[in-house]
């Protein structure tokens, strides 16, 4: 079971500084994520469910408490490894899909596969592109693309390393019903044929259910720590 | 190459933002290198014709005395040809004796021009130019001279006692750039005239330029080395074709200089305009540098693509900017020619382009290394939060600063050992550092004092305050930008009014109204009965005048003395000097006492201060004097404190009555006319006495002023300059802040704000930006303005409250002018246009 963990989170604390006054963000969180799980988290807006994925991604420096994440503890780990560590076992998809506005879909997702050294990053970066559905857009910039269709550069781009695990941080909160659907139908379709750990923010139940473990997170605790999915019928979230 | 390869991609989209910073770097370099190429220009065409500059291989200039016969004889050895050029001042007359005029006679042999043609209105050859015919002499006058006494081809001018026939007026005299600095326009005339104008005689201030042509191969440098060590004890110049050009190349190199320096000026203000600009741009990079994070990108990968980019844009800007500096000989070749006797050589010279584009390199990198650093320390959680503000700057390596400050200390250190007149160059470096860091100083100054006041004001001056103070602001840059130019116009318009202040107050009060020079002894007595007993004269002065050098000081030659080069001038060759029994009325004695009316003891010396201190004498001190070649030791008896920048007879150095007595002298002198009597008497005079040298002090002044005029023009361009690179800089920190303005104007319209509620509140931002930046280019443009006025010249200062009062003014209007359209557009704006965009 031990060796199944790729992520794991002891006593994490996240303290901001903001001028006079310190705030608590994260207040002592314990969770262990099993390789190939989808985990959902939970939560209202400012409960801390974005610093905890900020934590376990290397994007935020935790105050107290230690984060592993496919077998590498990132705590003394510097800017630049963190950058490496994340080039070469993460994915991240945000809200606001951030593509770089001044490259083309397909210069956006052969990005991580050229900063990674990868020799065909463009033939990689094709086949992602049109994995998710948009090999007639390639040469588009960003500005030229639909919101649904810049979210799919997004998962292309995130997923064209092929990583272990994959962040989404409310992948659909910027798009319709519709879109957003599909969007999911994507991300969860990419999860499994790379055989991927799906971490994935949301405020969406029905969404959440979809995945195999569901956290509540409230005022930067989790609360319910024990909800075990259905029908896998395991509990992995402690 | 992934750093490359990015870089290239985001590059396409970047062209806009780099605008000004394009334009700045542009403009620096242009100048920098517009300035080396053309002085290159001129430089290799004086070395290629150097021989036409000089008149010869080599010349020697004697002063008073024709070469010996020895002299002589050694040369005509050695040289192939010798050709003899005698050079005095002189009276020139019309016709009639109606109209006269003060001339430089240069009186040519049969072989002149030895290299080169001279070049007339009628085409005649020299000989047909100035040989005599029918009886008559020939001249040929300079265009200036023709003009000024109404001359014309068959014309006459009267010369001493010749009156000459004018064959041609001068178009393009050869050898004119190597003579030195002359108070009066050329005419040429025939050598063999000299004799019959009877104005060579004794104690006439003549100079003789020998000019040899070596034979084939013959090193000139070495011949003229070789001279001056076998006739050790000649007083003479001896000047060699590689230092031809002169007074030119002399020119040519001191406003070469002084342009770079310009050039570096606007390159310095531009680097603000760069700095901003690589500072807004990495700014609207910071969610693009945040993503490359995320997906993996190091730190100093970050850095590389967005050095690689401004590197990009800076080979860009210094290209076009040596493209248009390199091709400025072609452009003004046509003008540079009218006005020096060169032919432009029309090349591109590597050596200047890549000096200009070495110093425009290196201020790219001096200010844009700072927001790169910052840039790469950009956290990838920047895409989860909200800013506002600049990135945090924590843990800067400190790697960054020492090669910023390695660099600037590079590039000074190229500055001023590049320069030959290092002690101003230092100054102005070290102003420019000063200005700028004061400049500094007083941005953060105001942006503190803005923040601290209490916003009890109208709801229109406290959002002013609020948009100097509040985070991204652009107080800093506004008023670097600005200030700096301003300085520079507030000094220069106080210096010039210090000087033409003090020129009038010195010509309302005490300036004579003619100078003698050359009044015979025997002719004294009779010319002061003359002119005193004209109407209107006062204040008639006569003093003997002799020439003479110092040859030891304190018993060690003169030539192993040690002075600075200040004041070098007093034992270099010939200098006037006098004796007398009274002290001058505007000299003082700083120590000493001057001799009794009567005096008749050992030959003594009254020095001016400044020579007396440069030459580190003590009373009792001797010092030997050499009088057309004998030789007196005198000692030191007091020191006079003399006011240099006055219009009196002045001498650095005044003997007693006895000594110089029996010596042969003639008398210089000075005269006061009413200003109703000026023209007329000077007319009488001249008339009454032709061969007596008169210098008008009208003349001068009108010369002293033209002087003026080309000096405050080559300021003035260096100021328009600074203020073009201010403004540009301008432009962009105004532009950097017009989304926040278009933004904040759009959310102060949805509660209640109306557009001249907010034409308001951006007036008032101006408005203090403008007093604030005008404020300090007023203290500083006065403290340099002073130290140049006082420390350097040694004039009284005049304060004049206009000047800065228009600074001000100038202050505001400018940042005004610059932010109007984005005011403009701030007001105009349609709130919902805005918000939907949020």
């Amino acid at each position: 079971m031990t060796n199944d963990i790729i992520l794991e989170l002891k006593n994490i604390h996240l303290r901001l500084k903001s001028n006079d006054f310190e705030v608590n963000i994260l207040n002592g969180i314990d969770l262990k994520v099993v390789k190939g799980k989808a985990v959902a988290i939970l939560g209202a807006s400012g409960s801390g469910k974005s610093s905890m994925m900020s934590v376990m991604n290397g994007l935020e420096r935790q105050t107290e408490g230690s984060v592993m994440v496919a077998g590498h503890v990132l705590d003394r780990m510097n800017e630049d490894e963190l950058a490496m560590f994340r080039r070469d076992n993460i994915g991240i998809i945000l809200q606001a899909f951030h593509l770089i506005p001044t490259m083309t879909a397909l210069e956006n997702v052969a990005v991580p596969l050229e900063l990674a050294g990868v020799s065909d990053a463009e033939t990689k970066a094709r086949e992602m592109l049109t994995d998710v559905g948009l090999d007639h857009r390639m040469d588009h910039y960003p500005t030229q693309l639909s919101g649904g269709e810049q979210q799919r550069v997004a998962i292309a781009r995130a997923m064209a390393p092929e990583p272990k695990i994959l962040f989404a941080d409310e992948p659909t909160g910027n798009l319709d019903g519709k879109t957003g659907h599909n969007i999911i139908e994507l991300i969860f379709r990419l999860k499994d044929k790379n055989d991927a750990t799906l971490i994935l923010i949301t405020h969406d139940q029905e969404l959440a259910e979809k995945c195999d473990e569901i956290i509540h997170i409230e005022d930067g605790l989790i609360t319910d720590n024990s909800h075990v999915h259905e029908n896998e019928g395991k509990k992995v979230a402690e | 190459m992934v750093a490359l390869k990015f870089a290239l991609r985001e590059i396409r989209f970047a062209f806009k933002q780099f605008r000004i910073f394009i334009a700045c770097l542009f403009l620096g370099t242009a100048i920098i290198a517009s300035v080396g190429s053309v002085t290159t220009n001129i430089a290799e065409s004086l070395a290629r014709d150097a021989q036409m500059f000089l008149g010869g291989d080599v010349e020697i200039e004697t002063n008073q005395r024709t070469l010996s016969e020895e002299e002589m004889a050694y040369v005509v050895q050695r040289a192939e040809e010798v050709s003899l050029v005698t050079e005095l001042r002189a009276m020139a007359h019309t016709d009639g004796f109606t109209d006269s005029s003060l001339i430089e006679i240069k009186a040519v042999d049969e072989l002149y021009p030895m290299f080169g043609v001279l070049e007339t209105s009628s085409g005649l050859s020299p000989r047909e130019l100035l040989d005599q015919k029918n009886g008559r002499w020939g001249a040929v006058p300079a265009e200036a001279i023709a003009t000024r006494l109404g001359l014309n081809e068959g014309d006459t001018v009267n010369i001493g006692n010749v009156a000459y026939e004018i064959r041609g007026i001068t178009v393009r005299e050869p050898d004119s750039s190597s003579a030195g600095f002359q108070l009066a326009p050329t005419i040429i005339v025939s050598q063999d005239s000299m004799e019959e104008t009877g104005l060579i005689t004794f104690g006439s201030l003549v100079e003789y330029n020998y000019r040899f042509k070596l034979p084939d191969g013959a090193d000139s440098q070495l011949f003229e080395e070789t001279i001056k060590a076998d006739f050790p004890e000649s007083e003479w110049r001896v000047r060699d074709k590689t230092g031809g050009g002169g007074q030119t190349q002399r020119f040519i190199d001191r406003m070469g200089q002084f342009m770079t320096l310009v050039g570096l000026t606007a390159l310095l203000v531009g680097g603000v305009g760069v700095s901003n600009a690589v500072h807004g741009y990495l700014n609207s990079k910071t969610n693009t540098i945040a993503t490359f994070k995320i997906l993996g990108a190091q730190s100093d990968t970050i850095f590389r693509i967005y050095l690689y980019q401004i590197l990009i844009m800076a080979a860009i800007s210094i290209s076009l900017g040596l493209l248009a500096g390199g091709s400025l000989p072609w452009i003004f070749a046509d003008y540079l020619e009218s006005k020096m006797p060169i032919a432009i050589a029309r090349e591109f010279y590597f050596g200047p382009l890549a000096v200009a584009a070495f110093y425009s390199i290196l201020i790219s990198l001096i200010f844009t290394l700072w927001p790169l650093a910052k840039a790469k320390n950009i956290s990838a959680r920047q895409l989860f939060r909200i800013t506002i503000s600049d990135p945090q700057d924590e843990n800067l390596p400190r790697g960054y600063i020492y090669t910023i400050i390695g660099m600037a200390t590079v590039m000074l250190a190229m500055v001023f050992y590049t320069a030959d007149y290092r002690e101003l160059t230092g100054y102005f470096i070290g102003g420019m550092l000063a200005s700028f860091a004061l400049l500094l100083g007083t941005g953060y100054l105001v942006r503190e004092g803005v923040s601290k006041l209490p916003r009890k004001f109208s709801p229109a001056l406290r959002i002013a305050l609020s948009n100097i103070t509040r985070p991204g602001n652009s107080t800093l840059s506004i008023i670097l930008s600005l200030g700096l130019g301003l300085i520079l116009l507030t000094s220069i318009a106080l210096v010039e009014y210090s000087l033409e202040s003090e020129i009038e107050r010195r010509v309302d009060t005490d300036a004579p109204s003619y100078f003698f020079l050359d009044i015979q002894k025997a002719d004294h007595d009779e010319f002061k009965a003359f002119t005193e007993a004209r109407k209107g004269i006062s204040l008639y002065r006569t003093v003997p005048n002799l020439r003479g050098r110092i040859t030891h000081v304190k018993g060690v030659p003169a030539d192993e003395v040690e002075v600075g080069p200040e004041a070098r001038w007093i034992l270099r060759g010939d200098r006037g000097m006098t004796f007398t029994d009274e002290l001058p009325e505007d000299n003082t004695l700083v120590f000493g006492d001057w001799w009794p009316a009567d005096y008749d003891g050992e030959p003594e010396v009254s020095l001016s201060y400044d020579a007396y201190q440069a030459l580190n004498l003590a009373p009792g001190d001797e010092i030997t004097i050499n009088v057309l070649g004998r030789s007196f030791d005198v000692k030191v008896r007091s020191a006079r404190e003399v006011d240099w920048g006055g219009f009196g007879i002045n001498y650095a150095m005044m003997f007693d009555p006895k000594v110089l007595s029996d010596a042969p002298f003639t008398y210089v002198g000075t005269i006061k006319s009413t200003n109703e009597t000026e023209a007329a008497n000077y007319q009488a005079i001249t008339r009454t006495y032709p061969n007596i040298t008169t210098l008008r002090l009208k003349e001068v002044l009108e010369n002293v002023q033209v002087l003026l005029e080309q000096i405050k023009g080559a300021i003035d361009v260096m100021a328009s300059i600074t203020i073009v690179a201010g403004i540009l800089v301008l432009s962009g920190a105004i532009a950097a802040g017009h989304k926040g303005r278009i933004y904040d104007s759009a959310l102060l319209k949805v509660v209640g704000a109306t557009r001249k509620d907010i034409l308001k509140a951006y007036i008032f931002e101006f408005i203090i930006l403008g007093v604030a930046t005008g404020v300090v280019a007023i203290i500083l443009g006065s403290v340099a303005a002073y130290g140049i006025v006082v420390g350097i010249m040694e004039m009284q200062w005049i304060f004049s409250l206009d000047i800065p009062l228009l600074t001000v003014i100038a202050a505001i209007i400018i940042t005004m002018s610059i932010g109007m359209f984005s005011i403009y557009k701030a007001m105009s704006v349609r709130p919902a246009q805005v918000l939907r965009g949020v």
